[in-house]
């Protein structure tokens, strides 16, 4: 599978608009050439301009925007696996459900302080990704998805077969998340949680924005490209694809107990094999391996149903073609996109980019020759 | 037999044949030879259909097959066999035979057509209902010829035979060529990075240097040019 | 000992059901090299065509080889319209094609059927056979799930091994362009391949109709089941779906009736990581030597 790694968008347009001629004084933009400084920077910016949203976001768009947000933290990981080590998955809505039962339980029967439970949930999944990451380093392609598809449809049956633990089918409800009193007593609960699934959202970003930079990084990326080569070159093949899988499994489990968070409920319908499907469809409508593309994923994946059903809503139709009309729109607009743009979202605009800016570059020359 | 003009084939921006012409006379050998990565396959290629050439003909006894796809042009008798010899190891040694005269060989004709390979290459015939994975590299390029031969070509474009054989069977395979040249007037239309073994059999050579034509005269006037010979041929 | 001769017919039964769709699956990967994910879809329509045919025409017969025409019909224009389009690009895009096709087809069920599952008639009666005191859970509509899938295969295996076609296909789905440079137009070929997927899919959705009810989404299970089976046996190999599908649906059957209907997908679980840890590529897998 060749896929392009692509860092956030920002720093590489900056630097680009840089001209490449020799002795030109001025100067665009430039951000600092260290990629940790870089990234904290941006997040930053990114923590600034969410703030800035949620302030102004009436409470249901702020409950879109912790959505958005905790899909973001679940993709931006599956991006990871999938798009720079090569790994299917279809176990990422399990892995998820780990997260969010870890996180209710926590939370509701041992009173940690959320950011701790939170944390400890993330942990808890990247064992459980420890366990499945080993088994999975052995398997390929269609193999990985079955095995991967056979633990989102086998977990979920922990939860009828221990419905004590579990709460069975009705699942175990959280009590919402309450705001520090620092923030007043009015703060409203929605811009409180979608703080809360931002906050994990950015730091997930912050993480493998770095990580997708750094050496571990390459070794994922090799491993895709030629197993054998990387083998030769010194890795631990099996290795690196368990810790791909480690750190994506943390993240959904992160993602996870941000849904609790913002849903107040961990119930295994909510975490069908639709999920799982769901979140593969997310990486590749954004552009796989890119975290901006997981960005649009995440944006496609809470919006596209709706704006489907808003679509549906408009046409006064007989009842079996309203109620499906919704699916049937999603279901086209996911062929379209990936049949027009294969390289997704991403690489769409970035191909828009490309095109715009050779177009500038020929413009000048045609001048000169004229 | 076979005319090309001005052929150009490319992957991408790279020009991997770069306007090249030549003519190939019924019922001669004419060998293509040339560095590694002067445009010999990709040549072939162009004219067999796998690739679509960019710009330039490609006739075939008059016909004009520039534009057809390579199922279409092995009907009409042109016949490839691809570089390392494309046998595919999960058939038999018999089903590859049978899968090179579908094209062009009636249910009649096949047995016949059959025992002519076997003739030709007796060993073969040793190995008919086994795998095509458990035959050697040499059997291997002879079983791509024989499935060639299946569909009684009037031409024959072959993509290095010689690659990763040992001497002696390389110079067995291209006995093999001249001898079909001899008792079927095959035409054959010869890529060899091994310039001398291929000169001693064809009767024209033609030079290739980054997808350029850069000589082509009869073989025995090339085998005798000093500089062309060091330059190119290595020899 | 009835019991377990219950369950192991019941198995069987089964197995043959789950076998056909991964039968399907295993045509589809041979020869495109995509996993199907609008298999269960493809085969709910033409379960609902056959039951819309049966209402309206009184013969089971009639709906039967409707549903298996125009599964062939369904599987040639899916691959000929849609999965052309994604073929030569990264293998994920052609994944998320079919689950869009998916769920496209589970729409369209919807709007055109609605949402409401009805009943579909076995071929044959399904009240079970009676050997001595005890009645098993095993009749003539058993025996002839069994039988239309093992008559199908080997139908299928005929024509792969025996014939000119078969040896076209094959020759398609192993070297593509070695094929073409012997004539083969290996388009048609695969868009053939996908036909008779889609029609082994089609039978599989007849003999399983009886049992789940004709729904939009009744049919995902059996449809990840049958991928199950197919990974289990391995993508490459027809044989592998088969004993895949047997093994699975034996195994269900036992975890089912001694451990609790609760436990089978989890059952699944564990069985398919069993195999895959000893048989990475599942039982049976033909191992192309790797050229480096």
């Amino acid at each position: 599978m060749s896929t392009r790694m692509q860092t956030p968008t920002q720093p590489a347009a900056t630097e680009l608009a840089r001209p490449p001629e020799a002795g030109r004084k001025r100067r665009a933009v430039r951000l600092p050439e260290q990629t940790l400084a870089r990234n904290v920077l941006i997040t930053a910016v990114l923590a600034l301009i969410l703030f800035a949203l949620s302030e102004n976001f009436d409470p249901f768009t702020n409950l879109r925007l912790a959505t958005v947000a905790y899909y973001f933290t679940a993709l931006a990981g599956l991006t990871v696996l999938t798009g720079l080590n090569g790994q299917i998955s279809l176990g990422h809505g399990a892995l998820m459900a780990v997260g969010a039962y870890s996180t209710a339980i926590l939370v509701g029967r041992s009173g940690l302080p959320l950011a701790a439970a939170l944390a400890a949930s993330a942990a808890i999944t990247a064992l459980v990704g420890v366990a499945v990451g080993a088994a999975a380093s052995r398997l390929r392609g269609p193999y990985l998805a079955g095995a991967t598809l056979a633990f989102a449809i086998g977990l979920p049956g922990l939860a009828d077969k221990y419905p004590s633990a579990f709460g069975g089918e009705n699942g175990l409800t959280v009590s919402p998340p309450t705001p520090p009193t620092s923030l007043g007593a009015n703060f409203p609960l929605e811009r409180w949680q979608a703080w809360i699934s931002c906050a994990c959202a950015l730091i997930v970003f912050l993480v493998l924005a770095n990580l997708l930079r750094s050496g571990v990084g390459r070794s994922f990326r090799a491993v895709r490209d030629d197993e054998v080569a990387a083998q030769l070159a010194g890795l631990n093949v099996a290795r690196v694809q368990v810790l791909a899988f480690v750190v994506s499994s943390a993240c959904a489990g992160l993602a996870g107990g941000a849904l609790v968070v913002t849903t107040q409920l961990a119930a295994p319908g909510a975490f069908q094999l639709s999920l799982s499907l769901a979140l593969l469809t997310g990486i590749v409508l954004g552009g796989l391996g890119s975290l901006t593309g997981a960005l649009w994923g995440a944006l496609a994946l809470v919006y596209l149903p709706q704006w489907s059903d808003d679509i549906a809503h408009d046409f006064s139709l007989s009842t079996n073609v309203q109620s499906n009309l919704p699916l049937a729109l999603y279901g086209i607009v996911l062929i379209v996109v990936i049949v027009a743009a294969p390289q997704g979202i991403q690489g769409a605009l970035h191909g828009i980019v490309r095109r715009s800016r050779a177009r500038l570059r020929k413009n000048p020359a045609t001048q000169e020759g004229a | 037999m076979l005319e090309v003009e001005d052929l150009v084939a490319a992957y991408g921006p790279v020009r991997a044949v770069d306007g090249v012409s030549l003519s190939v006379p019924a019922g001669s050998i004419t060998a293509v030879l040339g560095a590694n990565g002067a445009g010999k396959s990709s040549l072939l290629r162009a004219v067999s259909g796998i690739m679509r050439p960019r710009s330039g003909r490609v006739r075939f006894c008059g016909e004009d097959i520039t534009r057809q796809g390579a199922e279409d042009i092995v009907r009409r008798g042109l016949a490839h066999v691809p570089e390392g010899g494309g046998v595919i190891q999960e058939l038999t040694v018999e089903e590859n035979l049978r899968l090179g005269s579908l094209a062009r060989c009636s249910r009649a004709e096949r047995p016949k057509a059959l025992k002519d390979v076997f003739d030709l290459f007796p060993r073969l015939e040793q190995h008919r209902k086994l795998g095509a994975s458990s035959l050697s590299g040499g059997e291997r390029q002879m079983l791509s010829i024989g499935r060639a031969l299946m569909g009684r070509p009037k031409m024959l474009l072959l993509d290095e035979p010689s690659l990763g054989l040992a001497p002696l069977l390389a110079s067995r395979i291209m006995g093999v060529i001249a001898e079909l040249r001899q008792k079927t007037e095959l035409t054959v239309l010869l890529v060899e990075q091994n310039a001398k073994s291929a000169l001693r059999v064809a009767d024209r050579g033609v030079v290739l240097g980054v997808g350029r034509v850069v000589a082509e005269d009869d073989s025995a006037k090339l085998a005798a040019d000093d500089k062309l010979r060091h330059a190119y041929l290595g020899f | 000992m009835t019991r377990f001769i219950d369950l192991t017919l019941n198995g069987i039964s089964n197995g043959a059901i789950y076998a056909a769709v991964a039968l399907a699956f295993v045509l589809i990967w041979r020869a495109t090299r995509v996993v199907n994910f609008a298999a269960g879809g493809m085969l709910m329509i033409t379960t609902f065509v056959a039951s819309s045919v049966i209402s309206s025409s009184g013969s089971y017969w009639l709906g039967f080889f409707v549903a298996l025409a125009a599964g062939l019909l369904l599987g040639a224009v899916v691959e000929r319209l849609l999965i052309r389009r994604v073929e030569g690009g990264p293998p994920l895009n052609a994944v998320i094609v079919t689950i869009g096709l998916l769920i496209l087809f589970e729409a369209i069920a919807g709007m055109i059927w609605s949402n409401t599952p009805r009943s579909f008639p076995p071929a044959f009666s399904i009240k079970g056979y009676t050997v001595g005191s005890h009645t098993y859970l095993f009749g003539p509509f058993d025996v002839f799930t069994v039988l239309a899938v093992v008559g199908m295969a080997t139908a299928l295996l005929v024509l792969f091994r025996l014939t000119d076609l078969g040896l076209m296909m094959r020759a398609s789905a192993f070297e593509p362009v070695v094929a073409r440079l012997q004539g083969v137009r290996v388009g048609n070929m695969l868009t053939l391949g996908w036909a008779l997927a889609s029609m082994a899919g089609s039978l599989a959705g007849l003999l399983i109709g009886p049992q789940v009810f004709v729904g939009p989404n009744n049919f995902d299970p059996v449809a990840i089941f049958g991928f199950t089976a197919a990974v289990l046996g391995g993508l490459d190999s027809p044989l592998g779906a088969l004993v895949g599908g047997l093994i699975l649906g034996l195994s269900l059957s036992y975890v089912s009736g001694y451990a609790g209907a609760s436990l089978v997908t989890l059952a699944a679980l564990a069985i398919l990581v069993a195999v895959l840890m000893v048989r990475p590529s599942g039982l049976f897998t033909s191992a192309r030597a790797r050229r480096i």
